[in-house]
């Protein structure tokens, strides 16, 4: 058997306790080792619930200890703790938004490289089953070429958010970098590459966006809407309409629904559910971290990588300026 | 929803033709296209597939599976009306009566599928090993796997044989589409047979159903009966109408027949909707062991009220676990509440 990789989690904050540890429990090739966190009775009760082998307040304590860690910081602390520890050697998946800004995102990369370090970015939903299906779907031509997209996410009640949410200094952003970045990625992952974007949000320089609305034009000439907020209850999915029929992706619910003019099953029904088998366990976050820890070993590449993560934030920042980050 | 029918107003119609040689197949079906030549139409799509009925490794004659001979006669007939028209043979693994897998490629190749197949030019394909999606429709209560393929444009014939049943009483085209759907254990859905026969139907509506009735299976049923000779084929544009008619052909009231009586309820078809030509003297089958019928029929009541029983124990054991979890709870407060106090 292939030597177990020690495993640090960075963060025992509602993300380490719900998402993360499930997760590393799912995935025997790591071995829960250390968990850290600036109030060590919350890293006491994440060893216990793991359980980890030791709890630290310092993350430095990783160095030369494991060999990989998982950072669910608040996103101001992405960049200089992922640094840290790449520049240690220590391969780091990193939480979703991969940093606050472009510029952050790529001295982490740089970061990375000359210690021979993976860094990956925590953007889950791509091994959503129900995104997975979309994407077949898609690659077989099912609904055509995709010349239409809307996605929408928001809830005031999702999430217990702490102060660090709202404060523009440590977020880097509100509703669009936080929730509307899963629908950005979705979209590159299963369309493509944005060509322009246009935004708008309530957010000013004292307080980030509760909600923050995104048009955009994809380089197949598909155009689309991404609105994301902290202040209403909205659909939760992902439509993409194209020559040939609709995809309807839930981005909560694991749910798929096709749509299409023609085909021998569209004859009676409008519309097919696919998917329909009720998950209550999502695991997207075990199977992220089990190709986290193969790619570790070689074995392809992680589902998200750096530059993935990256691009995803630059359309955000693209949004947020209004010019296209270098 | 929508109709299935292209032409909604059009009557389902039948043709009955006489079969008295075995080797005239393609005179006894050209004479069904001749008297209603809208059954196979002219403007026919690029696809082509052809489910004909393998349930068993066992020969044609026998009654229980299809003449592979048909391979031939249909690809004449269809390049006769398109020539470029691509034709596909489908069918899936199944678990046979011997409650042993049979790996529908085996059928192919032992029942001369094959070599038919290769002497036609048409395609076959084991639907078992091709990309599947799981499914939810309001007709059926449980999620269902169907071929990619559904999601396609295609026009089918479904190719059947007149036969008995132990609990259907009768199996035809509705039955033989079952074979479709791609697990290859389907016993599970057995019990509701009905129901997923007819979501089979709308999910794929057959375009011409053909029931070979020159050697029907009577007795036992659909593998063990006994060969008689119908020396009918019945043609039509509408499945449930040509599963009727065979029906009626053999000395069966369609009614008594548990999926045609519900694909008849559900789609509201009348007999009067249905124009049937042809050679409609019955020709009566003899059923075996009637008692095993309402045996059966009682094992599988006895199993859906288990299912049921189970689904609505564990969607309240589901519940009472959510509202005790959930942080927000009203239910969840009150009962932890409540139970702190013990």
């Amino acid at each position: 058997m292939l030597k177990r990789l020690k495993l640090g989690l960075v963060g025992a904050g509602p993300a380490a306790e719900r998402l993360h540890v499930p997760a590393i429990r799912g995935v025997p090739e790591v071995q829960a080792w250390m968990v850290a966190d600036v109030d060590m009775l919350r890293a006491r009760r994440v060893q216990d619930l793991c359980p980890f082998e030791h709890a630290t307040n310092n993350y430095e304590d990783f160095c030369g200890e494991v060999d990989l860690a998982i950072v669910g910081l608040p996103n101001a602390l992405h960049e200089p703790v992922a640094c840290r520890l790449l520049k240690a050697g220590v391969h780091v998946l990193c939480e979703k938004p991969l940093a606050r800004t472009v510029a952050e995102c790529r001295r982490m990369i740089a970061a990375a490289k000359p210690a021979g370090a993976l860094l990956a970015a925590g953007h889950n939903r791509r091994l959503k089953k129900n995104v997975l299906e979309a994407r077949l779907l898609l690659s077989r031509g099912c609904i055509g070429r995709v010349t239409r997209l809307h996605t929408e996410e928001g809830s005031r009640a999702d999430w217990p958010r702490s102060k660090a949410y709202f404060d523009p200094a440590l977020a880097g952003g509100g509703a669009m970098l936080d929730v509307g970045i899963h629908a950005i990625d979705l979209i590159r992952f299963l369309v493509g590459e944005f060509v322009s974007v246009e935004y708008s949000g309530n957010g000013t320089s004292a307080q980030v966006e509760s909600e923050g609305h995104l048009r955009f034009k994809l380089a197949g000439g598909a155009e689309g809407e991404v609105l994301a907020s902290r202040d209403r209850d909205l659909r939760q999915e992902l439509v993409l309409v194209g020559a040939d029929g609709e995809l309807r992706v839930g981005l909560w619910e694991q749910s798929l629904v096709l749509q299409r003019p023609r085909g021998k099953a569209f004859r009676h029904f409008d519309s097919l559910q696919l998917n329909p088998v009720a998950r209550a366990n999502d695991a997207s976050f075990v199977d992220q971290l089990y190709r986290f820890a193969a790619a570790i070993r070689g074995l392809g590449k992680p589902s998200t990588t750096a530059e993935d993560g990256l691009e995803a934030v630059r359309i955000v920042e693209w949004g947020y300026t209004g010019a296209r980050p270098a | 929803m929508r109709n299935q029918r292209a032409n909604p107003s059009a009557l389902a119609k039948v043709v009955v033709t006489s079969v008295v040689d075995f080797t005239a197949l393609e005179a006894a079906f050209g004479a069904a296209l001749t008297q209603a030549p809208e059954l196979l139409p002219r403007s026919l799509p690029a696809r082509v597939v052809i489910k004909p009925n393998l349930c068993d490794n066992a020969a044609w004659e026998t009654g229980a599976t299809t003449d592979p001979a048909w391979l031939g006669v249909l690809a004449r007939a269809l390049r006769a009306r398109r020539p470029d028209v691509v034709i596909d043979v489908v069918e899936s693994d199944a678990i046979s009566m011997y409650r042993a897998f049979r790996a529908c490629d085996e059928s192919f190749e032992r029942l001369g599928y094959v070599e038919a197949a290769r002497e036609a030019g048409v395609r076959l394909i084991n639907l078992s090993r091709e990309e599947s999606w799981e499914i939810q429709v309001p007709t059926f209560p449980e999620p269902v796997r169907i071929p990619a393929l559904f999601l396609e444009e295609f026009f089918l014939i479904s190719l059947a044989n007149v036969k008995l049943h132990p609990y259907e009483r009768f199996t035809g085209i509705l039955k033989n589409n079952y074979g479709l759907l791609p697990q290859s254990d389907r016993s599970g859905l057995h019990m509701r047979l009905p129901e997923i026969l007819f979501t089979v139907h709308q999910l794929c509506r057959t375009d011409l159903a053909i029931l070979d009735g020159r050697i029907g299976l009577e007795g036992k049923g659909p593998i063990f009966g006994r060969p008689k000779r119908l020396n009918r084929l019945v043609v039509s544009n509408d499945a449930l109408a040509a599963d009727q008619t065979a029906c009626r052909l053999i000395g069966l009231e369609p009614d008594t027949v548990p999926h045609l009586r519900y694909a008849a309820q559900q789609s509201g078809q009348k007999r009067e909707e249905v124009e049937v030509h042809g050679h409609l003297t019955p020709s009566p089958f003899t059923v075996d062991d009637p008692e095993t019928v309402s045996l059966i029929i009682r094992k599988f009541a006895l199993r859906r009220f288990h299912r049921r029983l189970e689904k609505h124990s564990e969607r309240a054991m589901n519940w009472a676990a959510e509202a005790w979890h959930h942080p927000l709870g009203f239910a969840g407060r009150v009962a932890r509440r409540v139970f702190a106090r013990k």
